[in-house]
């Protein structure tokens, strides 16, 4: 009996004891300091070990000496972005939450997907890089040019498979944009990734390719690329002709990286983000870092990126409205 | 001559100290992260990125690749000694590894292991440092149709893993099939079976499914077991003298087992997307396939080739998935995919300047991952023993524990609590499943391979009927006539296994049909439930599962054409087995149908446990991870262990704090791994 008691007594005594302990650990460090005064949170949409997670973790590294706080990347991966920015109107707006942002999917998943997000769910701090879109094909094709591309396709209606990353990325709003241009009709094939898309590609599975310029270059002489789509030649492939030039007039986008914060951020936080991740995207050693992991680089401003937000959201709505792609 | 000379330059560069020191960590923590279910090879990569940050290129390729290398071998300790795989890679090797464990020889069975893995690893490394060209060049002949046909071939295993219970096998795996194709589509963009969930509108994360499907439900039988029989240790282990010699020695013995093991590896590993799983099952299956009759019956109840081929094989793979990723930069496994992004932030693009401009960084990698296979043996060697002595912990701290950990590998992937929740409702359904004779090996292994079945098959599809005929293109090109051939073989031999295991029971299930059915019409013992015997429970399980396959038929016909074919064909095939099973449990019961399945089952106890269960993973948001396991870890073994004295409770208090205290150290502090954070910690 006594030894019961004991027992019970000791039991009440640890738990006490214990939560005590959570309560203090739990409230440590409440008090009101100057922002950031924690550390910050920033939600990759992608896997683990990625190309938009290496820009990120990167980016972040020059970033967090610049805020004086650490910065955390967490991955939220699934359904090709959606789960992860699904959740942006639920995250807190104090600042010490961020996520990577990825164009066009901001702009075109909300047009053709029930999100819970649009583009205007977004405060950008910064856009860092671009890789153009470009058309290749394996270097032992018969098609030499854009132009025997699109004969072909003329000629022979579905006949060209051409492969892209995935469902309305830049890669595949290429393909739907010339297809409107020139009333042509290809057979797309949206592979998980550019990987097995461009394994594709090189084992001759698919004729052409709808990929971004850093991966070709990465494949180099394995690959023809036929055209990238930018308004004048890139200054990292000044020998590649495009769209342009070749007589696609419409908008291919590239594929766009960069960091914002839940929009309705509070200001206060967000005079120091923006400022600091301006800064760090513009350090010379991280841009070297980027070049030599094979980033495409393109720094813009908030306002810039706002700029393009509302620009292509508008030239890529026009194109799913009039292929009837939008959402009902 | 002048790549030779590369070659032998970058040696003295691996030999300085920093380096090996560099790798010696890399391969513990390697050890550590693959031993730790839930902790996958490629988590362990992708957290370690971003240490290397700061380090010269060779280091952090070393790094890496010890890192790689040790948690690809890691994975088979806990799949021996609990029958709980590190990583989908080490499935095939807890079905000889845990009876083996069972038996008393689960340190043997780990050297077994660990020899074939440091055997299947050097042949991988050597095939990537010497073969890469023509290996890239036969990775590149895998398109959609092959890698459907591969996958097609993996769905047979299920079949042949199953022998003996063969329709259950076929319904677990139609269901894990079912469960791959939760979430958004990839070729047309459409939700399937999501209802509103976020969690599920990103798919069911293998990773997530394969914790709980083996993990959680293992450790619900733990819980059983310390009330069926007592409190206690997993198993006893058996030490002898000179084990680990002759261990070794008869390793190298088993030309077969090693031999199957390191090439099946090496090829499945270059095959993209196929990875690490597929390779092992692989070389298990063939391994049983080509073993002598008479030794073929012993696979499944510790038949060290099982252990041999499979662990060979994953090891092999290692190198093998890493061929295109070298030569082309293009990854073969998620892994090689995380490394891939390790080497770029180090500014070394794979592909055609690793082996000319970045000859020498590339040769000290791949000379590191080599040297990585030795150290790995030796530090595993040095570690069964720890290990090993793992098992005298009793059950009413490990299953706690393991918990634990099962909570953190499922919401570290994805960051999510969703599929923590998923993670724990698989389990509890496992835990029930394997009461009626389900195998949680055909669940894991269809959810794995839908994914690669249907998306290979919708994308060959589209790209036969651009070429003109989508039979001609899926039957005629000359690789998928070779997979074809394999797969008839394995549904060959599965039919001849099962038919053989009928052949050899008949009289005695004829003697007792008569008995069986008199049980279930004429005695009519379907009350209580623990009366019921297998064969009316087959009979009620057949009637459930068709019952919900209709209904989801019911469901799955709105969907567009593309998205509906994989699941319409699952679900009409998980109709033709139901029926199939109501009939057997009618017309054809066998001996085995006989048993009780609830008799002496602690039901209500169970459900305690199971509600302990669930009330922790939803604390756990509330409270934070390790504030809810530290509640955890602290009621349940005071429940299970029917002491009631201040000593035991003093004894528990201080494992709980030191369990948590112990995760907050390596998870939070150390790895980094993101938890649940709630109103604590």
């Amino acid at each position: 009996m006594k030894k019961k008691r004991m027992v019970k007594s000791w039991v009440l005594f640890s738990l006490t004891l214990g939560l005590a302990l959570l309560l203090g650990l739990g409230s440590a460090g409440q008090a009101q300091a100057k922002y950031p005064d924690k550390p910050i949170e920033l939600m990759v949409i992608f896997p683990a070990g990625g190309p938009t997670d290496t820009e990120i973790r990167i980016l972040s590294k020059y970033a967090e000496k610049i805020l004086g706080q650490s910065i955390a990347v967490i991955n939220v991966p699934g359904a090709g972005g959606i789960v992860g920015w699904n959740t942006i109107d639920q995250r807190p707006k104090d600042g010490y939450f961020l996520t990577c942002i990825n164009l066009p999917h901001i702009l075109t998943f909300p047009m053709v997907q029930n999100t819970k997000f649009n583009y205007k769910s977004f405060e950008p701090l910064v856009l860092c890089s671009a890789d153009p879109t470009v058309w290749a094909v394996r270097a032992d094709s018969p098609f030499k040019t854009l132009q025997d591309v699109l004969d072909y396709a003329k000629k022979n209606p579905g006949k060209i498979t051409v492969g892209t990353a995935g469902l309305y990325l830049a890669h595949h709003l290429a393909v739907l944009q010339v297809e409107k241009e020139k009333g042509l009709k290809f057979t797309t094939i949206p592979f998980k990734g550019s990987a097995k898309s461009m394994a594709a590609l090189l084992g001759n599975k698919i004729m052409l390719l709808s990929d971004t310029l850093s991966d070709m270059l990465r494949l180099g002489d394995k690959v023809r690329v036929l055209a990238v789509a930018a308004d004048k030649r890139v200054s990292l492939a000044p020998n590649l002709p495009t769209f342009k030039e070749l007589g696609v007039k419409a908008y291919i986008p590239s594929s766009d990286r960069g960091v914002a914060a839940p929009a309705g951020v509070n200001p206060e936080a967000l005079k120091v983000l923006v400022p600091a991740f301006q800064k760090a995207a513009r350090l010379p050693e991280y841009q070297a870092e980027m070049k030599k992991a094979g980033y495409v680089l393109n720094v813009m401003t908030p306002e810039q990126a706002k700029q393009a937000f509302a620009e292509r959201s508008q030239r890529l709505r026009d194109l799913l409205q009039s292929l009837g792609k939008l959402k009902k | 001559m002048d790549l030779f000379h590369t070659m032998l330059s970058v040696l003295p560069e691996i030999f300085s100290p920093t380096n090996l020191f560099v790798l010696g960590v890399g391969v513990l923590g390697g050890i550590i992260v693959g031993a730790l279910p839930g902790l996958t090879p490629t988590m362990g990569v992708a957290i370690l990125v971003p240490f290397t940050f700061g380090m010269s290129p060779e280091a952090g390729l070393i790094l890496l690749g010890g890192v790689y290398c040790a948690s690809v071998y890691a994975g088979a300790i806990t799949a021996i000694l609990f029958n709980i795989p590190g990583a989908p890679a080490n499935i095939a090797t807890l079905f000889d590894g845990h009876p083996m464990a069972l038996q008393g020889k689960g340190k043997q069975a780990i050297y077994y292991a660990t020899a074939a893995s440091l055997i299947g690893g050097l042949v991988g490394m050597v095939a990537l440092l010497l073969f890469s060209p023509p290996l890239a060049a036969i990775s590149l002949e895998f398109g959609p149709a092959e890698i459907f046909w591969v996958a097609m071939f993996g769905v047979t295993i299920i079949a042949s893993l199953s022998v003996g219970s063969m329709i259950k096998g076929l319904i677990g795996g139609a269901i894990g099939l079912i469960l791959s194709t939760v979430g958004m589509d990839s070729v047309q963009g459409v939700e399937r079976y999501v209802f509103g969930s976020q969690t599920l509108l990103g798919g069911i994360d293998i990773v997530a499914g394969l914790i709980g499907l083996f993990a959680l439900s293992q450790v619900l039988v733990y819980f059983e077991q310390i009330f069926t029989l007592g409190t206690g240790t997993i198993t006893q282990l058996q030490s002898e003298e000179g084990m680990l010699f002759r261990t070794l020695a008869d390793t190298l013995r088993r030309v077969r087992a090693l031999t199957i093991g390191s090439i099946v590896g090496t090829i499945i590993g270059i095959i993209p997307g196929a990875g690490g799983q597929v390779a092992a099952l692989t070389a298990y299956n063939e391994a049983r396939r080509w073993a002598p009759a008479r030794e073929r019956d012993t696979f499944g109840k510790g038949n060290p080739d099982g252990i041999i081929s499979c662990e060979a094989a994953n090891n092999a793979m290692a190198g093998g998935s890493l061929v295109p990723l070298f030569t082309l930069g293009i990854p073969g496994s998620p892994t090689a995919a995380v490394l891939l992004g390790g080497l770029m932030i180090h500014g070394l693009f794979p592909g055609h300047q690793l082996f000319t401009e970045h000859a020498k960084v590339t040769y000290t990698f791949m000379f590191a991952m080599i040297l990585a296979q030795i150290v790995m043996f030796w530090m595993g060697v040095g570690i069964t023993r720890y290990m090993a002595r793992i098992l005298s912990v009793p059950k009413y701290y490990l299953g706690p524990a393991i918990t634990a950990l099962c909570v953190i590998g499922a919401f570290a992937t994805r960051n999510s609590m969703g599929d923590v929740y998923v993670m724990t409702i698989l389990g509890v359904l496992m835990y029930l499943g394997m009461k009626f004779g389900f195998s949680a090996a055909a669940v894991v292994l269809g959810l794995i391979l839908g994914d690669i079945a249907e998306n290979g098959f919708l994308l060959g599809a589209r790209i036969g009927t651009a070429s003109g005929s989508v039979t001609k293109y899926f039957l005629t090109q000359p690789i998928c006539l070779v997979v074809i051939a394999l797969v008839a073989l394995s549904i060959g031999f599965s039919l001849y296994l099962e038919y053989k295991e009928r052949g050899a029971s008949k009289a005695q299930v004829q003697a007792k049909v008569a008995r069986a059915l008199s049980e279930v019409f004429q005695r009519r013992a379907w009350w209580p439930l623990s009366q019921m015997t297998m064969l009316q429970w087959n009979l009620v399980l057949g009637v459930l599962i068709m019952a919900g396959s209709l209904a989801l038929y019911q469901h799955t016909s709105s969907f567009v054409e593309e998205p509906r074919l994989f699941p319409m064909i699952l679900i009409v095939t998980l109709m033709i087995m139901s029926a199939w099973m109501i009939l057997q449990s009618l017309l054809a019961p066998s001996v085995r149908a006989t048993k009780r399945v609830f008799e002496k089952w602690p039901g209500m106890k169970m459900l305690l446990v199971t509600c302990m269960t669930l009330a922790y993973v939803a604390l756990a948001k509330y409270l934070g991870f390790y504030a809810s396991t530290f509640l955890f870890t602290l009621s349940l073994p005071l429940y299970l262990h029917r002491e009631r004295s201040a000593g035991f409770f003093f004894k528990t208090l201080a494992v709980a704090l030191g369990f948590t205290g112990l995760m907050l150290v390596v998870f939070r502090q150390f790895l980094k791994v993101p938890t649940p954070v709630g109103v604590f910690f």
